[in-house]
């Protein structure tokens, strides 16, 4: 069974996720900030993929991925980044990074679901409606 | 019925996200009016982006795209707060600016002058 990360700390969209994701039979942790994102992140076993809010308490999801980017484990690791900001430079930075894809909020379930599901099959491209 | 048999799930947890968003709007009201009366209450602000923000990203998603819309607009008007903080800021090192000019030029301070 496949091991999903999700660091979010709203709680609603939280909720969501795990919802949406409760067909692809994962199993899901969810944690709401960044630095125990972290802390997490240097346990093993590592997550098979992660899903990356940009806005956190703690540590920003963009920080997490530059600090996950220096440990080759860490940086092979597929990440999907949600943000309801609308900063083009923070959706080039992720689109930068070959493991990472963009998803704006608010999403379509049945996209985000899947989108993780190709994510952990490694057949991922960018959702349509990313921009 | 768009989830199949997951479709009464999906609305407990539609029924729970417009509940609490409600008393997130409720917590807003509250703070927009500490605002009204503090303009740099920055506690204040900044629990209401955080607000206008996670309302943002879940209205739409749970299928509410006025909500989002509407959020996002909040948002954008507390962000103009920030830039009235950042004025008001300039504003106060201009009058302290000022009144360095006028110690150094040794004229007095004009009475009953107060900065924000």
């Amino acid at each position: 069974m496949s091991r999903l990360l999700c660091v979010e700390d709203d709680r609603h969209v939280a909720l969501l996720l795990e919802f949406a994701l409760d067909p692809l039979q994962l199993t899901l942790e969810t944690i709401g900030d960044g630095r125990a994102a972290v802390a997490r992140l240097r346990q093993t076993p590592v997550p098979d993929a992660l899903i990356l809010d940009i806005s956190l308490p703690g540590l920003s999801g963009l920080e997490i991925l530059e600090w996950m980017q220096e440990d080759p484990a860490l940086a092979a690791i597929p990440v999907l980044v949600l943000s309801a900001g609308q900063r083009r430079e923070d959706r080039d930075r992720v689109r930068g990074i070959r493991t990472c894809l963009f998803m704006q909020k608010p999403f379509d379930v049945d996209q985000l679901r899947r989108v993780v599901g190709d994510l952990l099959r490694g057949a991922a491209t960018a959702p349509e409606s990313s921009e | 019925m768009k989830f199949g048999d997951r479709g009464e799930a999906f609305r407990a947890l539609v029924l729970r996200f417009v509940r609490e968003a409600g008393d997130d709007v409720a917590e807003l009201e509250a703070l927009l009016r500490q605002l009204a009366a503090d303009p740099l209450a920055a506690a204040a602000r900044a629990r209401a982006k955080k607000l206008a923000h996670d309302l943002k990203g879940a209205g739409g998603s749970y299928g509410f795209p006025a909500v989002s819309a509407s959020a996002a607009e909040l948002y954008g008007a507390l962000a103009e707060v920030d830039l009235y903080r950042q004025a008001a800021q300039r504003l106060r090192e201009l009058g302290q600016a000022l009144a360095r000019a006028r110690a150094e030029v040794a004229v007095p301070e004009p009475p009953g002058e107060s900065l924000p």
